[in-house]
């Protein structure tokens, strides 16, 4: 039986409410699923039955020094991030880009420990992808903002400002 | 029975001048500073100005210093200077301010010229230190590395981060190529995040980079800072919206990805890592996914 992007969210979830012997393998198992959890969450970002549909990118830029070396899976979502011209987005790709370096480390470094800014920073990357993404899925491309309600300014023909109030879905 | 002899003009504005450059340097952590006293500093430097009027102003620099009024605290020390342009003995504060507006070619010149009439002034050594390493130089560092005479426990440390850093500016320059990051987007960043940094704290900079080069390439830098771990989540959240923003304005996105800064509780630097006081850890290529 598969599996949604919301049970691998859930499973971070159930996880966080117990604990298990030796406390750094648990630290490292709650980075590692808490990193997939948003992995799976930001890449329906790019899936085409979503709402607010991102450009996924597998490559470089064109005018990079080697536009033909493809992306890896991993690189590819928050490169889409951090090349997606929307503000809110951006920060998910870096917040992201941040978490995975955790991961990697979490995963693969076991000669390393796992520090209390590791698990604090971890912590925050997955409470701020898991708003700042629920925020695009409700409101698209209006400016992240933590109020109830923006004002949007849009410039009118003849440099004539436009303002008018929007609610903002949570 | 000793009577103290009243103090003229000049001494009082000397006094001032170093209560405030100590105050800076004992600084650990993030920025604090009692506006009170400041105002108290600016009130005895007002009343006796007429001492000194270069370092006057340098007073006045000093005190915006403290604030992270960097900008304002450059043009009051454009004043002094234009009092007395020969004045080295107000030289290293100025150093140390171009150091935090990451005006680094500018700090290496500064800093040349001042360490010829005082080869001994840790101070203005460092600044010149990590701003060659910033920008890549490594001629700076050799010359002065010869030159400099170190007079205390800190300037013999100092001496030797100085050569580790000769030894292996080269070899960064050939590893960043590899990851497709040239020298002039190196010293871009560097010079971004020491001026995040100056912002933040007036303690000095305590780093190690490495180098991601596996299916991930970026270049990692860990700052360490002795700070709460509470303050270190809100530093990196707000260096990667400082960050994004700065790449925003440049139209250079595709720079994100290339670095990565991790400011981290001072202790975490013993993390297992092997040679943990080294400044460059070498190129990671374990192939991971």
């Amino acid at each position: 039986m598969s599996v949604t992007t919301q049970d691998v969210i859930q499973q971070k979830i159930e996880l966080d409410r117990f604990s298990f012997e030796p406390p750094e393998a648990y630290e490292r198992l709650k980075i590692a699923r808490g990193y997939y959890a948003m992995y799976h969450l930001a890449s329906d970002l790019f899936n085409s039955s979503n709402k607010h549909l991102v450009t996924r990118y597998d490559y470089p830029p064109s005018n990079s020094k080697h536009p033909d070396k493809r992306y890896t899976s991993h690189k590819a979502v928050y490169m889409s991030l951090l090349r997606s011209n929307n503000d809110n987005l951006i920060e998910v790709g870096k917040k992201l880009m941040r978490y995975h370096d955790l991961r990697c480390k979490a995963d693969y470094d076991l000669h390393l420990h796992i520090t209390e800014d590791d698990i604090s920073s971890a912590a925050d990357c997955l409470k701020e992808c898991t708003e700042r993404i629920d925020y695009h899925n409700k409101n698209g491309n209006i400016p992240f903002s933590r109020a109830s309600k923006v004002i949007l300014v849009n410039m009118g023909k003849g440099g004539v400002k436009k303002s008018h109030l929007k609610v903002i879905n949570r | 029975m000793v009577t103290r002899q009243p103090q003229n003009k000049e001494q009082i504005l000397i006094g001032v001048a170093n209560d405030l450059i100590h105050s800076l340097h004992a600084q650990k952590g993030l920025i604090s500073f009692d506006n009170t006293v400041l105002k108290n500093s600016k009130r005895i430097a007002d009343r006796n100005k007429e001492g000194d009027f270069a370092l006057y102003y340098c007073v006045l620099s000093l005190i915006e210093t403290t604030k992270s009024n960097f900008t304002e605290a450059k043009r009051l020390y454009d004043n002094a200077m234009k009092i007395d342009q020969g004045r080295m003995d107000i030289l290293p504060n100025y150093v140390s301010l171009l150091y935090r507006l990451s005006e680094l070619e500018q700090t290496v010149e500064r800093a040349t010229e001042y360490l010829k009439t005082n080869k001994s002034c840790d101070t203005t050594f460092i600044k010149l230190v990590y701003s060659s390493f910033f920008l890549l130089q490594s001629a700076p560092l050799i010359t002065q590395s010869k030159e400099f005479i170190p007079c205390s426990p800190n300037g013999k440390d100092l001496l030797e981060t100085s050569k580790e850093l000769i030894m292996i500016i080269d070899q960064i320059k050939i590893d960043i190529e590899s990851i497709d990051i040239s020298v002039k987007e190196y010293s871009e960043f560097m010079a971004l995040l020491n001026k995040f940094y100056s912002m933040k704290s007036h303690a000095e900079f305590d780093f190690r980079i490495s180098i991601k080069n596996g299916l991930d390439q970026y270049l990692k830098m860990e700052v360490f800072i002795d700070v709460n771990v509470e303050d270190i989540v809100k530093l990196n959240s707000e260096f990667d919206s400082f960050f994004i923003d700065y790449a925003i304005e440049q139209d250079s996105l595709d720079m994100l990805g290339k670095f990565l800064v991790a400011f981290k509780l001072k202790n975490s630097r013993y993390d297992g890592t092997e040679n943990p006081e080294s400044l460059y850890i070498g190129v990671n290529e374990e192939m991971v996914a």
